[in-house]
């Protein structure tokens, strides 16, 4: 097992961290007593920051949890849709062939040696309506089957209602499609399809038997009828042909198997097959037959899109932690600060300074390990949630199609949780060793009689470090094909000869121009070398995750170097205003470091919300956009030749066809599947649909117009065209007969279709038997409601096998699902907010104590009650604000120069209620946990404060 | 025992810097008690915390029962100061989250020693300042002058060679003031423990065997002393005991 690629590796350094804290208690037992004694000497702020810590665990685990859910449900989702079934042999078109072929390719001696078992079906796609009931459904499976060689496939069938031999045209159904049409054993049921031969036809029939939705039932997770496969042949006007071979290899279902053998073999038997093929007729060909790994295709699907999710969870929880780590430092800053008299007595007594390493260390060992379990196990809970919500999504998402998404399984897997445990505790004491250490370098005189820390002289040494980010960076920038390490090869650069500055010229100065290079750089890169996220989402969000990142923080750096300017915006006020603005601002700008963490807790969460806020508009609601001026979606089962709508302004039938082979534009290769549209005159007179690309100089009008002008174009929608596909390029896409070569002509604005557009002459070199529409396109008249008119068109054409959908409903729930995607991800790092205003109420409490000197000099001094209180809200409000303008701007900023690299005309957008309300709730939060210190600071007495001593 | 040779400590504020001790020489014999003593900023807690090793000297040399502090690692500077010297701080300086005899017993522990003998010797320790029956006590429960003799306790359970303290009645009252210099010259004369003191107080420091009046950075010569305090020899930069006149320019004045 790797360890670094199962995360093992965090509870492993976790367990020898604490292993070294257990050996340390043993040997240095006052150290461990001490730490001991201080995590339960303030048990309010000890409670605080045991919540802030747990709550990085508690994300990292959520986001882990919930990625291993998708991931779960994704697999799921296949292993039910295939059952023990690994490989279909067939034609690419899914036109039929000879039975005998089916046969000759599961006696071959080698499939039968590495094959389990292997079956013979005959299946269509069929509309299916009870007379009885007047209910329908589109899209069934019509599957033609040998009940007794099935059986060795899929097993037996598990009855609902009794199940005996099925006499002719009888049927069984499974419990889905019986709930779908109400029709129980002895109902009549029609199907109405076209035959793989490409003749529409009706099959009158029965219902035998319901069968419960086991694997074998549940096909493809869609409703099913199995009727005898010489009946269906004999309907369907094919006899003695079948369409497809379904094979398993040896061994269990779900466990590896020897797949890749059983296809050799496979292809081999169908070329054996194919070779004993007496030639074809004049003017036909003989149509090859091609095996495909099915199950093992959708569950590398399955696997990637899940990989998809898991990046960017983990990049949530990686943003979280780094505001964790934030938080942690500040505190043990604070708690350092707060110690500083006893750190120094202690060195005094005979303490080393690697003893006051590990008494920090100890100290973050006993924070961590609460926080990390407690956060985990809840974070479970969490990541089980929505991981649950993202599923359900998913299964509403699908309520477009007639497939079932699987109930989503709850993933808590052990190693998962060792991985958050270990990662959130890696996080929290390696932060804290990072501090203590800084810590142990008091100065023990100063430090024992409360005097400020001596600062260090400036050597004669040269510069190591920054010389050293100078020479590492400008190569890496010049000469990695990374763009991640570019990117921050170019910041460590620029943080380089920021160093040098500050080293000879002036620290400020130095820190500023660094910083100011920093997020410079920072935005050049999302503009120019953010990665294609079609082509590498994993790399893609990485490199916003750290790019991003290294952007907010020199934008963090770049305010602290400078909070010294806060002190301009008091002075437009009046004199008491500015008294208590300018001692705000004062404070915030003399802890830099300090206040740069508070800044740091917000900005980085609120990088990532904006960013959202922008990803989660893009390419969905604008309905005139997405709809191109249609306002009903129809697709039927049966060719319609005149579509019946009651209501309709226009209306343009298209030929449709499926596509699952892969295609390639460009250099870009895509596995989706998508959908053939060819459309005709109606269409392109009719259809409103703009676009992100077209050739230069040409009208929307023009470019759809060379669909038919330009022989063998295509147009690619948002979804289809890949990001970085450009007018001019070829896309190549799979025929029975061999590649197929199209040239893109224009990319859509629209994305839900799924389409590539070419004319019906184009389409059906593709699909020689899909001369018939099966899709329209309606435009309802002014005042005629889209619902309606969708009705009518159900009632007219019901026969065919007709679905019939307002074109705004299907956007509204693609956009409603976009959102409460991205809504389930910004949950996620409202956590992280958590963390920040945990922060800033810890920072607000400590602040009190710190300065109940400075608050009794300043009451002395003729500052009132109302004006401490102000005081303190202000400078917490001004950390907030400042952390919230960096976080925005460059969340912002960014995601719009990303997205406009990639896209021509993009219309920027955000979604500002999400913005706002998280706004909203920041300065919510941070007035209510600021408030009640500094109400309690308010109420000091003068003179006590001033004698204050802890 | 304890020797400086042309100590000078320089802090650095930006661009100034500040000479806060100036090329001092002092010898002090072990049983010794010394009380450095002069007004406010003129280096004695400088100079009690460079020839305890606490703080670094900028040049010169401090050489302690007969090693140089100088030539020792921060690392072998602590382990000294823990085994053989002992800290008395105006502010007590005791650990809040711990008792009196587990402060007492700290800098024990903190060398390695078993803590059945750390908590006997500190238990003994506190019977010598008094303090037995609240050894279980927080430094919060106790008065300021009881938490000053918790400190005395932790300085010298150890059984330290030195024991340095700095203003440590400096926080008390005049009736634990008392009490609490009583105890240190006992623990003097009874033990032979070599006690060095910085005070400011007359009264506290007439009870030393020795005072070493310092001014600006320098241990004065007699003329620098105010009229109505006489000084016994001229001038000197290297302060010495009588009993032990090996320098040349002595300035203590010797009481019994």
């Amino acid at each position: 097992m790797n360890l670094f690629e199962s995360g093992l590796i965090y509870p492993l350094i976790s367990a020898v961290l604490i292993l070294f804290v257990a050996i340390g208690a043993f040997v240095r037992p006052a150290i461990f007593r001490i730490a001991l004694r201080d995590f339960k000497r303030r048990p309010s702020q000890t409670t605080l920051v045991v919540i802030g810590l747990l709550i990085a665990s508690l994300v990292i685990a959520g986001s882990l949890v919930a990625a291993d859910s998708l991931e779960g449900l994704f697999v799921e989702n296949v292993h039910q849709a295939w059952g023990p079934v690994d490989l279909q042999v067939g034609t690419l078109s899914g036109a039929p062939f000879q039975a005998s072929k089916a046969n000759a390719i599961l006696e071959d001696p080698k499939v039968r040696s590495l094959a389990d078992a292997g079956a013979a079906r005959l299946e269509i796609r069929a509309a299916a309506e009870s007379p009885t009931h007047e209910t329908s459904e589109a899209r069934a499976g019509l599957i033609g089957i040998d009940f007794d060689a099935d059986e060795a496939v899929f097993g037996k069938f598990q009855p609902v209602t009794p199940l005996t031999e099925l006499g002719a045209n009888q049927v069984v159904i499974n419990q889905r499609l019986a709930d779908i049409l109400g029709v129980s054993p002895g109902d009549p049921i029609n199907f109405a399809a076209i035959s793989p031969a490409g003749e529409p036809f009706v099959l009158q029939s029965t219902v035998h038997a319901v069968v419960a939705d086991s694997e074998k039932a549940n096909w493809k997770r869609q409703p099913n009828a199995f009727i005898r496969l010489s009946d269906l042949q004999e309907v369907a006007r094919v006899p003695g042909q079948v369409n497809q071979v379904l094979l398993s290899a040896k061994g269990p279902p779900r466990a590896p198997r020897n797949i890749e053998a059983l296809g050799e073999a496979a292809v081999d038997a169908a070329a054996v097959v194919e070779a004993q093929e007496p030639p074809p007729p004049p003017g036909r060909v003989n149509l090859a037959l091609a095996v495909a790994e099915s199950k093992g295709r959708d569950l590398d699907r399955a696997l990637e899109t899940s990989e998809f999710f898991r990046a960017v969870l983990v990049m949530l929880g990686a943003i979280v932690a780094l505001t964790s780590i934030a938080l942690i430092v500040n505190i043990f800053i604070m708690l350092g600060e707060e110690r500083r008299q006893e750190l120094g007595t202690m060195r005094a007594l005979g303490l080393k300074r690697s003893g006051l390493v590990f008494l920090g260390i100890t100290e973050g060992v006993i924070y961590s390990v609460a926080s990390a379990i407690i956060g985990s196990l809840i974070g479970a809970f969490f990541g089980r949630f929505v991981g649950k919500a993202m599923a359900d999504l998913f299964k509403t998402f699908s309520e477009l199609s007639s497939v079932e998404f699987a109930e989503p399984p709850f993933e808590l897997r052990i190693a998962t949780l060792l991985t958050a445990a270990g990662a959130g505790f890696l996080v929290s004491v390696l932060s804290v060793a990072f501090v203590s250490y800084r810590t142990s370098r008091l100065t023990v005189v100063a430090a024992i009689r409360g005097f400020p820390e001596v600062k260090r002289r400036k050597g004669r040494r040269v510069p190591v470090i920054p010389g050293l980010s100078i020479l590492a960076g400008l190569p890496i920038v010049l000469a990695s094909g990374n763009v991640i390490a570019k990117a921050l090869g170019g910041v460590v650069f620029v943080y380089g000869v920021g160093g040098i500055i500050a080293r000879y010229w002036n620290a400020r100065l130095g820190l500023t121009l660094g910083s100011l290079a920093g997020v410079a750089w920072g935005f050049w890169a999302h503009a120019k070398l953010n990665p294609d996220f079609d082509r590498d989402p994993g790399t893609a969000f990485a490199f916003l995750g750290s790019v991003g990142v290294v952007t907010v923080a020199s934008g963090v750096i770049l305010t602290s170097a400078n909070l010294s300017l806060l002190r301009l915006f008091s002075a437009p006020f009046g004199a008491r205003a500015r008294a208590v603005m300018g001692t705000a601002s004062g404070y915030a700008s003399a802890n830099r470091l300090k206040t740069g963490l508070s800044i740091a807790m917000f900005s980085l969460v609120l990088y990532m919300i904006a960013g959202f806020a922008v990803w989660g508009e893009f390419g969905g609601g604008d309905f005139e956009e997405q709809s191109g001026g249609w306002d009903i979606f129809v697709r039927t089962t049966l060719p319609v030749q005149e579509l019946r709508a009651e209501g309709a302004e226009a209306q343009a039938g298209l030929f449709a066809g499926r596509y699952d082979r892969g295609y390639k534009v460009g250099q870009e290769s895509r596995t989706d599947p998508i959908f053939f549209y060819g459309v005709g005159a109606d269409f392109l007179d009719e259809n409103r649909f703009k676009f992100i690309r077209k050739q230069r100089g040409l009208t929307d009008r023009q470019t759809w117009d060379q669909l038919v002008s330009v022989p063998d174009s295509v147009i690619l929608d948002g979804i289809t065209a890949p990001s970085g596909a450009e007018v001019g390029e070829k896309m190549i896409v799979i025929t029975d007969r061999g590649p197929y070569e199209l040239t893109l002509v224009g990319i859509t604005t629209e994305n839900i279709l799924n389409a590539a557009f070419m004319s019906k002459e184009t389409m059906l070199k593709l699909y020689p038997g899909r001369a018939s529409n099966t899709v329209w396109l309606v435009r309802s008249q002014p005042g005629v409601s889209d619902r309606s008119v969708a009705q009518s068109v159900l009632r007219n054409h019901r026969e065919a096998g007709t679905e019939a959908r307002p074109l705004r409903e299907i956007i509204e729930l693609g956009a409603q699902f976009q959102r409460t995607f991205v809504g389930l991800f910004q949950l996620l790092l409202k956590m992280g907010l958590l963390i920040g205003v945990s922060g800033l109420a810890i920072s607000a409490v400590r602040t009190v104590l710190e300065r109940r000197h400075a608050i009794g000099i300043l009451r002395a001094l003729g500052f009132r009650r109302s004006m401490v209180a102000a005081w303190l809200l202000i400078e917490s409000i001004i950390v907030a604000t400042l952390g919230v303008l960096i976080g925005l701007g460059v969340g912002l900023l960014g995601t719009y120069l990303v997205i406009t690299l990639q896209i021509d005309d993009y219309i920027f957008s955000v979604d500002w209620n999400q913005v706002t309300s998280t706004v909203l709730l920041i300065y919510a939060a941070v007035v209510i946990f600021t408030a009640i210190p500094a109400l309690r600071a308010a109420r000091l007495k003068p003179a006590e404060a001033v004698r204050y001593v802890e | 025992m304890i020797e400086s040779r042309g100590v000078t400590r320089v802090y650095t504020s930006g661009p100034v810097e500040v000479a806060a001790l100036k090329d001092i020489d002092l010898f002090i014999s072990s049983g010794e008690m010394v009380a450095i003593m002069g007004p406010s900023g003129c280096g004695k807690t400088t100079l009690l915390n460079c020839l305890s090793g606490l703080d670094e000297v900028t040049s010169g040399e401090v050489v302690v029962e007969g090693t140089s502090l100088a030539k020792m690692s921060d690392a072998d500077r602590t382990r000294y100061r823990a085994r053989r010297m002992g800290f008395i701080f105006q502010a007590f300086n005791l650990l809040p989250v711990f008792s009196a005899v587990e402060n007492a017993e700290l800098p024990m522990l903190l060398v390695g020693e078993r803590a059945k003998e750390a908590r006997r010797r500190s238990m003994q320790a506190l019977e010598i300042v008094g303090l037995s029956p609240r050894a279980a006590h927080r430094p919060a429960e106790l008065s300021g002058g009881e938490q000053q003799r918790v400190a005395i306790a932790r300085a010298i359970a150890h059984g330290p060679a030195v024991l340095w303290a700095d203003e440590p009645t400096g926080n008390l009252d005049t009736e634990n003031a008392s009490m609490i210099i009583d105890l240190l010259v006992r623990l003097n004369r009874e033990t032979g423990l070599t006690v060095v003191m910085v005070t400011h107080d007359p009264v506290i420091g007439s009870r030393a065997n020795r005072v070493i009046t310092m001014k600006d950075g320098r241990i004065v010569v007699p003329d620098d002393l105010p009229e109505d305090e006489p000084a016994e020899e001229e001038s000197a930069e290297v302060a010495k005991p009588k009993s032990k006149p090996k320098g040349k320019k002595v300035s203590s004045r010797k009481r019994s």
